[in-house]
């Protein structure tokens, strides 16, 4: 009597299976990066990437500054400053908001322990 | 026969693999056809003069739910909540005194009434305080004689409501600290007639959430900047809302000025309490409390939450944190510079 299941019948499951969670994989990493978005109305005008030398980019009255692998809002256009004063991100899932001028920045991705909402 | 039957059962199971494998890779693209058919959505966007950000989970017209949930937050401010927008029933109000309005609005500017009548330090007409201390706008110190007046102005301010006529009386209505709340209100009813179960919204400083499981929402380190949280609050199916000193103020001679009033003194609120986060089963409910006992400070304030069954997290300036019972199993602290203690 034969084996059931042959060797070449074994890696062609394997081969199967491996190409299933490689798709998985390749679905889920669109969601990964180190990248920061600069947005308007909630609408993405600028992706800069976290790398790279000192960059300014002035978006709809911010500056936003790339310096060492963080970004930060250099200067703003608005009476209250807390983008100036929100400091430094870097880490995916972190984000700076100036509401007066209707812009976010924000790092792509995710991470572990990335919160739902945030209230404050 | 008997090795022509064996050979024909081998055949038989070496024919099974293949097709085995033609099963999986069926079930395995129908999988995940079906999961990018149920994802997750999600969009931001501002509205009054705040972000915005909208998540449904695990929905097949996700997108459309966050453009139309937002549409309805964004609707709320220019229709009526608005103090910019010169078409709003507010600024109607401010300007022309009187106001035919529709029933919603009617409706719920008696809810807030009735909601502001249980705090003395909460007013919903803050918005003379707010333009004399020019919160909006740098900040100023008034003098004694101006901040007299505008509290004798503040003591003489009402609001008429007869069904859907409303007048207002000597003073500028504000209700920027229940209208969060109130957009989360909003767009978690239009969700949940939509039979959407899992999501979340939060405008400012307040969150709505709908779903099965407890969602990690982040409570803002009062000390540290916008993306710096001291705790972490696992529940579902409640709103929360937190009101602070530490985003919006003005600094003028070592003095902090909070752009949050209290309607006793006609001062910016000065105590020992640097952010209060309440959690209730309704928006403008969890943003009234979170303002109020902000206002009321640690006794009235807990014994305001009391009285609506909300629970709360308060924040004290000497970074001592006193959370309602039923929530201390809920908030994990991941600071340690902060101390727990549990309200009696």
């Amino acid at each position: 009597m034969k084996k059931l299941i042959t060797k070449k019948d074994f890696i062609l499951l394997i081969l199967v299976l491996i190409v299933g969670v490689a798709g998985i994989f390749l679905v889920n990493s669109a969601n990964k990066g180190t990248m920061a978005e600069i947005k308007v109305d909630g609408e993405t005008v600028e992706t800069i990437s976290l790398d790279g030398e000192y960059l300014e980019k002035e978006i709809g009255g911010v500056t936003v500054c790339r310096e060492n692998g963080e970004v930060y809002v250099k200067e703003a256009v608005c009476p209250d400053k807390v983008c100036v004063r929100s400091g430094r991100i870097s880490k995916a899932g972190e984000g700076i908001i100036c509401a007066p001028n209707r812009v976010a920045v924000e790092i792509g991705g995710k991470n572990e322990n990335q919160l739902d909402a945030l209230t404050g | 026969m008997v090795w022509n039957n064996g050979g024909d059962s081998v055949k038989k199971s070496k024919n099974i693999v293949p097709f085995l494998a033609i099963i999986l890779v069926v079930v395995i693209f129908t999988v995940s056809f079906f999961s990018s058919m149920t994802s997750d959505a999600e969009a931001s966007n501002f509205a009054m003069g705040s972000p915005v950000h909208i998540k449904v989970y695990g929905e097949r017209n996700g997108d459309d739910f966050c453009s139309n949930a937002f549409e309805r937050i964004s609707f709320i401010d220019r229709a009526y909540l608005s103090h910019t927008i010169a078409t709003s029933a507010v600024s109607t109000l401010n300007r022309d005194g009187k106001l035919v309005s529709d029933k919603w609005f009617a409706d719920y500017l008696n809810e807030c009434m009735n909601l502001a009548e249980k705090s003395d330090c909460f007013t919903l007409f803050s918005g003379e305080m707010k333009k004399l201390w020019k919160i909006e706008d740098g900040g100023y110190v008034p003098t004694n004689e101006e901040i007299a007046k505008s509290l004798e102005n503040l003591e003489n301010s009402s609001l008429k409501i007869d069904s859907n006529s409303i007048s207002i009386n000597n003073g500028l209505l504000d209700l920027g600290a229940l209208g969060k709340g109130t957009a989360c209100d909003e767009a978690i009813n239009y969700l949940k007639k939509q039979n959407v179960e899992n999501a979340l919204v939060t405008v400012g400083g307040s969150v709505g959430a709908i779903g099965k499981e407890p969602y990690k929402i982040g409570i803002r380190n009062p000390f540290g900047t916008q993306n710096d949280y001291f705790a972490v609050l696992g529940v579902t199916d409640c709103f929360v809302s937190t009101s602070g000193d530490y985003e919006k103020y003005f600094e003028k001679d070592g003095i902090r000025y909070s752009h949050i009033f209290d309607a006793k003194t006609g001062k910016p609120v000065q105590n020992d309490v640097t952010s209060v986060t309440v959690v209730a089963d309704n928006g403008t409910l969890s943003d009234f409390l979170s303002t109020a006992i902000f206002c009321e400070g640690i006794e009235s304030g807990i014994a305001l939450a009391d009285e609506f069954d909300a629970e709360v997290i308060i924040v004290k300036k000497d970074k001592s944190v006193l959370v309602s019972e039923e929530l201390k199993d809920k908030l994990t602290i991941n600071d340690d510079n902060f101390s727990l203690s549990v309200i009696e």
